[in-house]
């Protein structure tokens, strides 16, 4: 069984009882995935600078409406 | 949410949420594509000049969305959410439909400022046709990612819950984090 326990939820602002592992997951894997995506467009973009920004830039702003629908 | 909070053992999850990703991917390469075209309208314009148009932009920007303006005025932004009809549709239309439509990100709401930054950034720098589309499809990649984790995840509920816990972090920040990438592209 997960280790769980109680946290405040982004979305409501109250304390439920929250799959810790799960969250963990969540939180590593929202923060991490970019860098390997950035690194991804910088390998197929060498030496076009301009365009690896503007992948991170979309990328960013993208990731930064997460949740939204 | 595309997906019920608890994972069923099930590949169509996953198919889903990729078609949903590559609805997100394609309207958000359209919507740049179509400020690329718009870029050409701009006029000649030292850099210095764009550079300091981005900023201007996104001080505007964050200024509306996070600060003392927000209730005075409104960014373009269609502030309503997209009618889960579309997404359940038979077959994989709804999703690829749906991803379409926030891909694009003018038929549902904008939480942040960064994709207004973005647009005004592409309008001002000239990009060529590769940089816009690259820019869009990245959007569009990161627009749609959460939900391919997601699908795959155990518990979505939290795994969603602390996916969201970095973005809601440095949520007043954005418009201004993207308004440093778009200067750093401009000089």
């Amino acid at each position: 069984m997960p280790r769980s326990a109680p946290a405040r939820t982004a979305a409501t602002g109250r304390f439920q009882v929250v799959d810790v592992h799960a969250f963990r997951r969540g939180q590593i894997a929202s923060a991490v995935w970019p860098v390997f995506l950035v690194v991804a467009v910088m390998a197929a973009f060498a030496g076009e600078p301009r365009a690896v920004l503007f992948a991170a830039l979309g990328l960013f702003a993208g990731w930064s409406l997460s949740g939204s629908v | 949410m595309l997906f019920p909070p608890v994972r069923r053992v099930s590949r169509s999850d996953l198919r889903v949420a990729l078609v949903h990703m590559l609805g997100t991917v394609t309207g958000a390469v359209l919507m740049a594509t179509a400020f690329w075209v718009l870029s050409g309208f701009v006029p000649p314009l030292s850099n210095s000049v764009r550079a300091a148009g981005v900023v201007i932009g996104a001080a505007v920007v964050w200024a509306t969305k996070d600060a003392a303006l927000f209730k005075r005025f409104r960014l373009p932004e269609n502030q309503r959410q997209i009618p889960p009809e579309v997404l359940f549709r038979s077959g994989l239309s709804g999703p690829f439909q749906f991803g379409f439509e926030i891909g694009t990100g003018v038929r549902t709401y904008l939480p942040t400022g960064a994709p207004h930054v973005v647009a005004i950034l592409l309008l001002l720098s000239a990009p060529t046709i590769v940089e816009a589309v690259v820019c869009g499809a990245s959007f569009g990649v990161g627009r749609g990612v959460q939900q391919v984790a997601t699908a795959v995840a155990r518990n979505r509920d939290c795994f969603q819950e602390g996916w969201q816990r970095p973005v809601s972090a440095i949520g007043p920040f954005v418009s201004a984090i993207t308004a440093l990438g778009g200067v750093a592209v401009l000089l």
